[in-house]
Order: C-alpha cells, then structure tokens, then sequence
C-alpha cells in the first residue's frame, strides 16, 4: 500500500532523512519511534510533499506521489498536524469541511454528497454536538480530534499522524489511539456500512502506546531506519537502550503487553 | 449556520450603505434633505418632475455631481475594504491594510506620475492613471514583501517595518513629483489626502474595468484565503496551490487598491477597520468577510465624506484626514488587543 524507497531528503545542504526504505500493506497502523531529531517529522513532511525527495520515491497503491499535483496528494494522503494554533475564525464544522478541500473548485461549496460526508465524520469522531462551537473554546485533546476529523474527511486511504499524543493528557493519549487502531481495523459493523480500512503513519515519542495500538514500529536513528517489526520484535531493551542512551527494561504487563520503563533505581546510591 | 444568520451581515452593511448614500447626496454647498433627495430620485425613476424639485436644479445636481461622486466612494470604500481583508488573510496578520503596506503610497506615485503627463481628458485617458496606479502598487507590494522576506515566510514585523519603509520613500518621491510640476499645488495635494479633485462620471468610468475584476476576484478568493489561515503547510496537505494563491490574492488586492487610489487618493485605515469590526460581529470566514466589508467600506467612507463635507462647510476637509484621525487611534486599539489576547 505505502511503499517508500530509498529516500533521501533534507534542508538544503542538511540531510535529514538517508536511504530509508519500507513497504507496509493496507490497514496497516505503523508507528514511527527516535529521539528528537531523528527524523519522523522531517519524514511526513517529505511524504505530503512539502518537501522535495532528493533521491528515491514514495508510491501509495502503486502511485508515484511526486508526480502529483498538491490537490491529488490530498486526495490520497491526509496529515494530521499538531494541534497548536488554530486559527480562531471557524466553527468545528467548518474545519472538518475544510477537509473537503482537494474535491471542491476555488468557490468552496460544499456539495450534498461533501456534506454527507462532513456529518458522518462529526458522528465518528463525536464531534457532532459541538459543531457550532469555535474551536477556541475546545480542548487540547478535543482539538487533536477536530484535525483528525479534517484529515478523515480528506477520505484518503493514507493517514499521517505528526506527535497526536504530545501536549494531550493520559485519556486522551489512549482515546485518540484506539481511534486511529480502528481507522486500520473498522468493526465487522463498520465495514458492513461501507468502511474501508486506512493505512495510518503516525510518529510517537510514548513507547508504552506502541504494543497495543499499532501493527508495527519503525525505529528511526538519525535519518535512517535502523528496525522494523511488530512492536515485541522492535522493544527490546539492548536496542532501546542503546538507543536513547539510557539503560531501559521492557515488561509484560497483566495482558501481555510490552511495557518500557526505566532500568534505574534512584534510591540506589 | 442557519438562514437568516447567513443573510444577517449583508441585510445590516447594505442599510447602512443605503442611509450613507441619501446623506452623501444630500451633503454638500447645497444642502438637500433626505426626503426631497429620495423624492428626486423615484420621480426621475417614474419619469417625473418632483413637487419638491419644480426646476429641476436638485435632480441635476445629483445626477452629475453628488451621485457619480457617491458611487466612486462606493467603489473605494468597498476595494479598499476589501483588499484590506484579503492582505490580512495572505500575511495571516491582523494589522495589513494598504495603506500600512504602502501600498496605496505606491500606488499614489504611480497615479501622480501619469498626472504629470496630459492625457487627454477622455474616459481612456482616465483609464491610464488607475493603470500606472497598478504599476506602482504592485511594484511596492513585491518590494515590500522581497524585503520582509526571511526565507519561504513573511513575518509581521518585517512586512510592517518594509511597508513603512516602502510609504515613505513613495510618498516623498511623490511629493518631489508634485513640487516640480507645474500644477496647481493644493489641488495636487488635496488629491494626496483623499479629497476628490474630479467631478461628474469620468473618473467613474476610468476606474470601473479595474474594479469589476478586482472585486469580482476578491469575492471568490474567500474559500483558498479559509484555507490559508491554518498556515502554508496544512493549505499544502489540504491541496490548495499556495504559490498561485498568494499571486493572485496580491494581484487582484493591489488592482483594486491602485483602482481606488487613482481617483480618491491615498485613504488610509479603512482597510484595517472594516474587516475588524466585521470579524468581531460575524466572524472570520473569508467567504463572508470580503463581500461584508465591501459594503461597509463603502458606507463607512461616505460617512466620513459626509463628515469631512460638513464640518468646517461649506470647506470641504479631505476625507483621508477624517479616515485618519478615526483609522488612528483604532489601529492603536487593535494593536494593544491583538498583543493582550488570541485574537484575529
């Protein structure tokens, strides 16, 4: 589905991301770990074509995006940013249909069928009681949300998350990735009602997330993609540590699931 | 939104336009009062003579000199309005207005040096000074903005101080201009600070196939400039084309600043208080902004003529100034306001 290869790309003369090559197939909820700095927003960047590729290609269902216009990679590939400023002009469901964007012309109207899709996307991420309200007056986590119904209206089969959970409390940290799980797992429900499942990038620095919301976990060093693999091959406290400079341990919690924590006990010394 | 909240803003701007425009006819060397101006003006339309206007004097002083000079206000007033709301929404900043940018003043210079050539007193001649007008403005605007550049953005401050920076050099080459001709002086300036020089339809004329498209180009601008607002990256991710918009939100904004500044002169702050007042009451959707403040711009501006027409009467006070001793103090307002809290 999301095929990247051999990419290399950067800012002027500082190359950022080097040589990274991945395929993941549909439904797929890939999480992109690293230090500051290593990469994984400098990478949705590159693939929602803000930046230029200097070497390689990204191709989504088989298409080459930088042979796209802006208007054609909206319609395969929405980003979710992060929520820090909103410009306060707008009611939350005039952003969601700003998500309408890539399939209306320079007038901007919205057509039933956009409409209709601007309600079921309120319903889906419950935004539908505060449609009227200005974004202002939201919540950092309702606020996250709002971007990730723009992004869903964009109906694109690709989904990039750029640090959802950073600034967001435990609650919504957990609300808003059991989301994006089901945006690449829909229900037997929701596909019976027409769902397809999405494809989901997101970069997180909140590695105890990893295990149970996503599929797979690229660790990214420095600009290049040093493991792949489900979340249990990737956590592993010699790779992490090494990783992050810091001694780490990885734990099974009462379900099973993988936990990183800090191997340091400071009433040790 | 529902219905009649959408029909809200324009039913209540154009009322205002409509009393500002009975006034504005009204004021003047001689006065008419509302009721024989509306009494005029429906008989003339019935294709009668007004009881209240037996000779005829009234009807023809409204028809050649108070109605073409309400309507070129009209005009500037909505473009300078309008382009005012669409600067703002291209540098994502409160306090652009054409006149703050410079470029009225550039545009100013451009309409002064085609004055100082003689064209011949014709509807084309007329069209050439709101022309050299374009060329001055968008000269300035990319001056301006290539000057305020720091990289791919366009801070604030910068975009202010090259603004600034950009008024005062135009202003000062115009007055050069304007001391060496040969001319008369204070009609010159008189012009400069916003009093209509020009009488009857003419300037009307000279300045109407600039407005249309400036104006018409500024109504449908409104969706991409909602888009902008989240910034050029999401506007990207969103599909819009932010190159091409920016061009010709600079395009058709400067046309229609140039277009008002060829024949009212350089009206300052109109741009910065109309869209404010507009944004506050109905918000900032750029679809309902621009056309908003099209009309309130031109009812405020015939408001302040009617000012500037009656307080020192029968002298007239150009209308700039009056535009400036209120624009003044309000942009200070807007400035402390937009420091002390999140507002746009």
């Amino acid at each position: 589905m999301l095929e990247v290869k051999e990419i290399t790309a950067g800012y002027g003369e500082k190359l950022v991301l080097k040589d990274l090559s991945f395929n993941i197939p549909e439904g797929t909820v890939l999480a992109l770990i690293g230090p500051n700095g290593s990469g994984k927003t400098t990478f949705i960047r590159a693939a929602s074509g803000i930046i230029p590729l200097l070497k390689g290609c990204i191709r989504v269902d088989g298409q080459d995006l930088h042979r796209m216009n802006s208007q054609k990679i909206a319609r395969m590939i929405a980003v979710v940013p992060q929520a820090r400023s909103i410009p306060p002009a707008f009611t939350v469901e005039e952003v969601v249909a700003l998500g309408r964007t890539p399939y209306l012309n320079w007038l901007g109207k919205l057509s039933d069928r956009d409409q209709a899709i601007v309600d079921q996307v309120l319903e889906q991420t419950d935004l539908a009681a505060m449609r009227d309200r200005n974004v202002v007056e939201l919540s950092g986590g309702e606020q996250q949300r709002l971007f990730l119904a723009r992004a869903l209206a964009q109906e694109s089969p690709l989904l990039l998350l750029d640090e959802p959970t950073t600034h967001l409390d435990l609650q919504y940290q957990v609300n808003l990735m059991q989301r994006v799980y089901r945006l690449a797992h829909p229900s037997k429900m929701e596909q019976a009602a027409g769902m397809k499942a999405r494809t989901v990038v997101v970069t997180i620095h909140d590695l105890n997330l990893l295990s149970r919301y996503t599929d797979l976990v690229g660790l990214l060093v420095d600009g290049r993609l040093v493991e792949m693999g489900t979340p249990d091959e990737v956590l592993r406290p010699d790779l992490l540590s090494r990783t992050y400079h810091l001694a780490l341990d990885v734990i099974k919690d009462a379900s099973g699931y993988s936990l990183v924590t800090p191997a340091d006990d400071p009433t040790a010394l | 939104m529902s219905k009649k909240h959408i029909l809200q803003p324009y039913v209540i701007t154009s009322m205002i336009l409509l009393i500002a425009g009975v006034l504005s006819i009204g004021v003047g060397s001689v006065f008419i009062s509302p009721r024989t101006v509306i009494d005029v003006i429906f008989s003339a339309m019935r294709g009668e003579v007004s009881t209240l206007d037996p000779n005829g004097v009234y009807l023809q002083i409204i028809t050649d000199l108070r109605i073409p000079h309400a309507v070129l206000l009209i005009l500037a007033g909505a473009a300078l309005a309008a382009s005012g709301s669409a600067y703002q929404g291209l540098f994502r900043n409160p306090l652009a207005d054409p006149y703050l940018i410079g470029v009225s003043s550039g545009a100013g210079l451009g309409a002064v040096a085609a004055m100082m050539v003689r064209w011949p007193y014709t509807t084309m001649g007329l069209m050439i000074i709101p022309a050299a007008a374009f060329a001055g403005g968008i000269l300035t605007v990319l001056i301006v903005a290539q000057l305020a550049r720091v990289g791919k953005t366009v801070p604030t401050t910068n975009l202010i101080l090259a603004g600034v920076a950009a008024s005062a050099f135009a202003s000062a080459l115009t007055s050069a201009l304007m001391i060496n001709s040969t001319g008369e002086l204070r009609r010159a300036l008189v012009w400069m600070m916003g009093g209509s020089t020009q009488t009857g339809w003419g300037p009307v004329f000279g300045i109407l196939p600039y407005m249309v498209v400036g104006l018409s180009g500024l109504v449908i601008i409104g969706h991409p400039l909602n888009v902008l607002q989240f910034g050029d990256e999401q506007a990207q991710q969103l599909g819009i084309r932010v190159q091409r918009v920016r061009w010709y939100t600079i395009a058709l904004a400067t046309l229609s600043t140039a277009a008002a500044v060829a024949y009212t002169g350089i009206i300052g702050f109109l741009g910065l208080v109309v869209p404010h007042i507009v944004r506050l009451i109905w918000g900032g959707d750029y679809r309902r902004l621009i056309p908003v403040s099209m009309l309130g711009g031109a009812g405020l501006l015939l408001f302040m003529d009617v000012i500037a027409r009656s307080v020192i009467a029968p002298q007239e006070v150009p209308v700039g100034i009056v535009t400036a001793l209120l624009g003044g103090p309000f942009f200070l307002w807007v400035l402390k306001r937009s420091k002390s809290q999140n507002y746009w």
